[in-house]
């Protein structure tokens, strides 16, 4: 094969590469197959053997048609870089990559090719967290450096022909320098590679772990773009959009439980992660967003590895401890039960809200973030949102939190009006509820903040919905004139999950109850091998949390509970291990790859630099006393200078001993990969020939050194000549040697035989 | 040996696309793009300490003609030896930095090598092509190479002296010039001072078992006392010297006299083929270098394509006198025609401009008549 065929495999190789990377990036299959099979229709149309390229005139005209299709994109584009422009600028180079390919190539040609085809894994490896596709990145760096290595060959090839070309008389021919690829070149190459690979590896993980992660205004940080973001968690709940909840298996986010230090959960249990709270809805735009209590949202400031109380005065035992790590980065952090302490890896500031008990990021993250909250065991009789003392003189008196019944102040004159109030304005739904709550020989005062019998009336209210209402991802449109949460009540009587609990609110708060909507994920898909829940875009989810005197806030999830758990059903068999172990792995990878940042760098180096105390301190510990072992090791064999000496020669024998135990063996082993390398024979076979340097060894020490170059066969010859009796032997065991080396002889017993009596008799004669 | 590091274009772009994804990197803070700006920036460490590391140690060695002509191709062999244990060398190019600088040869050949495995040889060819008579001057030779990516471009000088000689052209002999040849040649023959089987006398020796018995001279074995035998000398070749008159007039070109060197190494090419002894006296035209005869026309060719020659120089004619009866025949060949002033017995003069007459020179007429062959 010569060195253009060469180079045209790799180039081909590594293009199919960064397309199978792209698609895996992108998850855009059909482009990816697409460009395959042009791929392949290239190699053969123009690359192999008699094919023929297309005009590179047809080619530049063919170039404007992607060139027009980014054009005409660009306004697009004006909000911003976001993943949309990446996925754009990836499509565009790979539509560029093809084109090239049918075109005829010259070197600058197979430049272009390969600086396009690292843009289009750069753009991949922005937009990707796959595991996947860092593996394929490793495979597609050790390909390119093997196609450089090509390249570079073929560049330096170039040159001497158009050099030799110049040089020759214009009716004569010029000799080619030979191009044909030599025995063992392509081998060679390859370890070359590899080994390189390897080192550059070493250097860009030192590089990766040292390198300050620097801060700098990122017009990145918008590439997640909303409209993406809202297909599974929000932040605002939008009941005009068509439909909001997806079924993409994408992993948003980890979390581990711990109770009193141990880890718990299983396939079996099931729970609501908390994200945000709305209590105010804008019958306008149909949207849930947080209340004028935003506004309350207080700085904190954890401190990376330290907790930070947000309640004084709890009991340990009652703490549920959650780890959470949050693989894409947000701005709302999650939590199981509002939060009583908070510790981040982070040196960044939170914000907290006393009023819905909302812990939020500063601003946007787009990195993985991982923290730790410890939130009050549901059901405590202290889980109330007014033990947040520590922020409560700062708030407005209007956005306190509804007291706590031991409150004096929770008079009807100077109660709170958050999350209370009619949802929409329609009197349908009050005359609705209170039908239901008469049919179910209830009542309330609506004047009222607590009614003993709340909790009864938003369990009846919850089992309602359940019963009379469908759960679909597909609602159907609402009629003009009616907002959405009439229309699902009283018309359609089908929606997912934001319609159940925007009209329980609706419901609960039309009667005078205080209530208000989360948006959160419903977490049951539990990893068995990292001991951790999985939470997936899918699994998005809202429900209602309703004040109630005896318990705060109440969790009441109207959606129906066997439609939630099917969507969110986890793959189970051992498929479903499979799936969980990739996960893990996965997980491994983005925690401590993709989302490697100044904390964990700060961590790092923290712990080399304990690791390197300990160290330090172990060893002047070990020396001290190794010291004073001795010393007391020449007390006990003789007092006095020479005990001592005796001790430190007994001590450095048997210290020494398994170095040069290992010494030994290292060096049998050298010299059983040598001669098999020498003989190219079997490890079998090559470890019957070791006798042959042995007995090179003892002839050396006698005084007969065999030169390199010199043949066994003479080296026998010129002992024979020196003494006959060493010689006769050499000669027997040069032939032994030659048997099986040359001769193809399988060492049977006979012949293992006369090799140990030469051997031993080459060993006497010597001595004597 | 000098070793020198070169940066090159590719690894400008190497650096501006190892800057761009160390910026990608930051803007974005994707930690993959951080790990490939680090291995890019292994690659360049390694890149120039792999380039070191394949060149250091490998020998070459020049295998080279001493002797070519022009429009005839020059062959040079390169010997390779890769003597590490462990590392291959790759793409290396070996260039000569001295052999065209003459401009004897059209420029600097050069050659390549894809592959020397560790403790290997290897041979690869470059070729010269010679353009005008002259010697060319090998000496440095340059060994690079830009693997592995192309940054850098790792070159050592080696010095290795050697030359090789252009000849004049050689063009065939018209059978008419052959026949003028030997119209001056001296008739009688003459005698090699060497034993042999001539009948001239060359020496008395006493004998030796197996001398033919009518060889001993009785006489003088009597007179001696010991039997002796007689020896004669050994017949000697026709012997021709070409004398070269190379003064160039000043104001003109070497044109003439290198038409006069071809002329006059194609005629002593021709008479060695007939069995001549040829020798070449260039006078003072050849920085006053006399030269004497010789019977290797290899090292007479030599001596023609080494001559310099001196544009303008003032020189007096002179020319070594033929001895007829030593058997020698002078050919003189001038640069213009006013040299011809007259010819001796054993002496051909002819001018540079007689070469139309004299040579089958390439796009003349072929003369009817018999082959140089079958002259004398």
């Amino acid at each position: 094969m010569t060195l253009h065929h060469w180079l045209k495999r790799l180039i081909y190789f590594q293009l199919i590469l960064s397309i199978v990377g792209f698609g895996l990036a992108t998850h855009g299959l059909g482009i990816a197959l697409g460009a395959l099979s042009m791929t392949f229709l290239a190699w053969f149309v123009v690359d192999k053997d008699g094919g023929k390229p297309i005009p590179r005139t047809i080619i530049n005209l063919s170039i404007l048609l992607p060139l027009f299709w980014l054009v005409t994109d660009m306004p697009r584009f004006d909000e911003g870089i976001n993943q949309d422009v990446i996925i754009k600028l990836g499509q565009f180079i790979l539509f560029i990559q093809i084109l090239k390919l049918l075109d005829r190539k010259e070197n600058r040609d197979y430049v272009q090719i390969l600086v396009l085809g690292l843009l289009q894994m750069v753009c991949a490896s922005i937009i990707s967290i796959s595991m996947l596709f860092g593996a394929l990145m490793l495979i597609y760096l050790g390909a390119a450096m093997m196609t450089l290595f090509v390249f570079q060959m073929k560049i330096s090839h170039d040159r001497v022909m158009a050099g030799n070309l110049a040089i020759t008389p214009r009716n004569r021919q010029a000799p080619l320098p030979d191009s044909r690829r030599p025995d063992r070149c392509s081998r060679q190459l390859a370890y070359l590679s590899l080994t390189q690979l390897v080192i550059c590896l070493g250097i860009g993980w030192v590089v990766f772990l040292i390198t300050p992660r620097v801060s700098a205004r990122s017009q990145i940080n918008a590439w997640f773009n909303p409209q993406q973001r809202t297909s599974g968690f929000t932040d605002q709940v939008d009941l005009s959009s068509e439909s909001t909840i997806t079924p993409s298996e994408e992993p948003v986010l980890n979390i581990s439980l711990r109770i009193r230090g141990e880890l718990f959960g299983s396939q079996d249990y099931s729970f609501h992660l908390r994200g945000s709270t709305m209590d105010l809805y804008d019958s306008r735009t149909n949207k849930w967003e947080r209340g004028p209590h935003s506004n309350s949202d207080r700085t904190i400031h954890p401190g990376p590895g330290k907790y930070l109380p947000l309640i004084s005065g709890v009991d340990a035992t009652q703490l549920l401890n959650q780890e959470i790590t949050l693989r894409t980065g947000s701005r709302v952090l999650f939590t199981v039960y509002p939060p009583v302490s908070v510790r981040t890896d982070q040196n960044t500031a939170l914000l907290f809200n006393p009023v819905d008990q909302v812990l939020q990021n500063r601003r946007e993250q787009t990195m993985e973030i991982r923290y730790n909250v410890d939130s009050l065991i549901r059901h405590h009789p202290r889980h109330l949102a007014g033990y947040y003392t520590r922020f409560d003189s700062n708030l407005p008196p209007d956005a306190r939190p509804p007291t706590n019944p031991a409150d004096p102040s929770a008079t009807r004159t100077n109660r709170p009006q958050y999350a209370r109030g009619p949802v929409v304005p329609n009197p349908r739904i009050r005359e609705y509820t209170l039908e239901l709550l008469a049919a179910a020989n209830l009542g309330r005062d609506e004047s009222a903040i607590y009614d003993p019998r709340d909790t009864q009336i938003a369990r009846m209210l919850e089992e309602h919905l359940r019963s009379t209402c469908r759960y679909s991802l597909t609602p159907p449109s609402t009629p003009r004139d009616m907002d959405p949460i009439s229309g699902f009540l009283f018309e359609s009587k089908r929606g997912h999950c934001e319609y159940f609990a925007s009209a329980l609110c609706a419901m609960t708060r039309s009667i005078g109850m205080t209530s208000r909507m989360v948006g959160g994920y419903h977490v049951s898909e539990f990893n068995s091998v990292g001991y951790y829940y999985v939470v997936r875009q899918k699994n998005a989810h809202a429900w209602v949390e309703v004040l109630t005197q005896e318990q705060g806030w109440v969790t009441y999830d109207a959606s129906p509970p066997q439609e939630i758990a099917s969507s969110s059903r986890a793959t189970g068999g051992l498929w479903g291990t499979l799936v969980h172990l990739y996960d893990f792995i996965e997980f491994q990878w983005v925690s401590s790859v993709i989302a490697y940042d100044t904390a964990q760098q700060r961590n790092l180096f923290r712990r080399y630099e304990a690791f390197i105390t300990e160290m330090t301190e172990w060893l002047q510990w070990a020396k001290a006393n190794l010291l004073e072992w001795i010393e007391e090791l020449g007390n006990w064999i003789s007092p006095g200078e020479l005990g001592q000496a005796a001790a430190w020669g007994l001590v450095v024998l048997v210290a020494g001993l398994p170095f040069y135990l290992l010494y030994r063996f290292l060096r049998g082993l050298w010299r059983s990969w040598k001669v098999r390398r020498w003989s190219q024979a079997s490890p079998v076979v090559s470890r019957e020939l070791v006798f042959y340097p042995r007995m090179l060894r003892i002839l050396r020490k006698a005084g007969f050194r065999r030169e390199n170059w010199e043949p066994p066969g003479l080296f026998a010859g010129r002992v024979l000549d020196q003494s006959a009796e060493l010689g006769a032997l050499v000669q027997s065991l040069t032939d032994a040697f030659y048997q099986v080396r040359f001769g193809g002889r399988l060492p049977d017993a006979a012949w293992r035989h006369s090799v140990e009596q030469g051997m031993s008799r080459l060993k006497q004669s010597i001595k004597a | 040996m000098r070793r020198s590091i070169q940066f090159k274009l590719g690894g400008l772009i190497y650096i501006a696309m190892m800057l761009f994804i160390g910026a990608a990197a930051m803007n974005s803070r994707t930690n993959l793009l951080y790990l490939t700006f680090g291995m890019m920036a292994g690659g360049l460490i390694l890149s120039s300490l792999i380039a070191r590391w394949m060149l250091s140690r490998v020998a070459l060695h020049r295998i080279v003609a001493d002797s070519t002509s022009p429009g005839h191709i020059l062959p040079i062999e390169y010997r390779l030896t890769n003597p590490k244990r462990m590392m291959p060398c790759f793409a290396l190019v070996i260039e000569e930095l001295d052999a065209g600088r003459d401009g004897a040869v059209s420029g600097n050949p050069s050659a390549w090598v894809m592959h020397i495995g560790p403790g290997r040889n290897v041979r690869t060819d470059a070729c010269a092509w010679p353009l005008k008579r002259g010697v060319i001057q090998f000496n440095r030779i340059r060994l690079s190479t830009t693997f592995p990516f192309g940054l850098f471009k790792i070159s050592t000088i080696l010095r290795i002296p050697r030359q090789t000689v252009i000849h004049p052209v050689i063009h065939p002999v018209r059978p008419r010039a052959l026949v003028e040849l030997s119209r001056h040649a001296p008739s009688t023959p003459r005698w090699k001072q060497v034993p042999g089987d001539g009948e001239e006398f060359f020496a008395m020796r006493e004998y030796r078992e197996g001398d033919p018995l009518k060889s001993i001279e009785w006489k003088r074995s009597a007179h001696a006392g010991k039997t002796l035998v007689r020896q004669n000398s050994r017949p000697a070749p026709r012997r021709l010297m070409l004398c070269l008159d190379l003064d160039i007039p000043a104001g003109q070109g070497p044109e003439m006299a290198e038409r006069a060197i071809t002329l006059g190494a194609s005629l002593l090419k021709a008479a060695f083929g007939k069995g001549y002894e040829v020798g070449v006296w260039l006078g003072r035209a050849g920085d006053g270098e006399e030269l004497k005869t010789s019977r290797d026309i290899q090292t007479c060719l030599d001596h023609l394509g080494r001559l310099k020659l001196k544009e303008g120089a003032e020189a007096k004619h002179q020319t070594p006198h033929a001895n007829p009866t030593a058997g020698l025949e002078l050919v003189v060949v001038h640069t213009s025609e006013r040299r011809m002033d007259g010819s001796d017995y054993g002496q051909y003069h002819c001018s540079a401009s007689d070469d139309d007459r004299l040579l089958m020179l390439p796009g003349s007429q072929q003369p009817a008549g018999p082959s140089t062959e079958a002259a004398p």
